[in-house]
């Protein structure tokens, strides 16, 4: 199966949640700001990967997992995505996964301050903040999703 | 092969490059097209099936907003990690001036009167601009199929 999970630039919610589902951040310990910026693509990407579904790796079941900024398409790009899966008769071999809906207003500025204004010294103080809020909602969503990707409903 | 009209909405212009397509609309004449201006149909998000030409082409059409370019980027991109060939399904973004006023009146609330009116007036004026995006476009699905295992080659290299 195939695991993209999209936020709005691809950067911080997305890979942060890939990074769970992949076991390489803990589920029982928040991670260190270090932590985060060791994973790829975390705060690092620029304009040109909007819309660029990046590869992060393979979970222990074998499915694929990527992340992807989908600037502020919404949960649209989710039911995009399953429409076009469905009729290429694939439904059952994609799961998309919006996890903006799990990112708090301190990451949101704290990205924005970083990736698009390019205040990076200011942005990643305040991201950090936001993530490590954010971080058990996060967690609840990946076990969401791994449940779903075993074939629970 | 499926061929997807991807715009700024899907129940617009890229409709009416669909009927082009399909052969059934040859004037700036929309009062029976199906689906036109039904915006429940466009934020399902599911591409809207519209029909199928003589060779067997399913044609859709998909609205996503002002960012259609880049998600008809990311429908190839999933359609290649879906291991579907490029000949099995094309994305063809359609664009005409105005483009992103149809998806506000797209949005506005209740049965308004105003925004077929008005989306009727920005497409109606743009008719044979559409017109001759849907033949490049047809010349690209006709290189495309040649292309593909078991197309003909001499097709392809002709244009």
């Amino acid at each position: 199966m195939i695991i993209i999970y999209h936020c709005y630039g691809g950067s911080h919610s997305s890979v942060i949640a890939a990074a769970l589902h992949l076991g390489w951040l803990s589920k029982t310990q928040k991670p260190s700001f270090e932590d985060m910026l060791a994973l790829p693509y975390f705060d690092k990407t620029t304009d040109d990967d909007f819309g660029t579904i990046h590869y992060m790796g393979v979970d222990e079941y074998g499915n694929e997992v990527y992340v992807l900024g989908k600037k502020s398409m919404g949960d649209r790009c989710t039911k995009i995505m399953n429409g076009i899966a469905h009729i290429m008769g694939k439904e059952k071999e994609l799961l998309a996964v919006n996890c903006m809906t799990r990112v708090n207003w301190m990451m949101k500025i704290g990205g924005f301050a970083s990736r698009r204004m390019g205040m990076v010294r200011m942005g990643r103080p305040v991201l950090n903040m936001g993530t490590q809020t954010a971080f058990t909602d996060l967690v609840n969503l990946v076990e969401i999703t791994r449940f779903k990707a075993m074939g629970g409903v | 092969m499926k061929i997807i009209f991807i715009g700024s909405t899907g129940i617009h212009h890229t409709l009416i490059a669909a009927q082009i397509y399909l052969g059934r609309l040859h004037k700036n004449d929309f009062r029976l097209i199906k689906h036109l201006f039904d915006a429940s149909k466009d934020r399902s998000g599911n591409p809207i099936y519209i029909g199928k030409d003589g060779a067997g082409t399913e044609v859709y059409t998909l609205g996503a907003g002002k960012h259609y370019k880049m998600m008809a980027s990311i429908v190839e991109q999933l359609r290649d990690l879906l291991k579907c060939p490029a000949s099995d399904l094309m994305v063809c973004p359609v664009s005409i001036w105005g483009e992103y006023l149809l998806t506000v009146l797209e949005n506005l609330p209740g049965e308004s009167y105003i925004s077929p009116l008005l989306a009727r007036f920005l497409m109606g004026g743009q008719f044979d601009r559409i017109h001759q995006e849907v033949d490049r476009i047809k010349v690209q699905v006709s290189q495309t199929k040649a292309r593909a295992p078991g197309g003909d080659l001499k097709q392809a290299t002709l244009h």
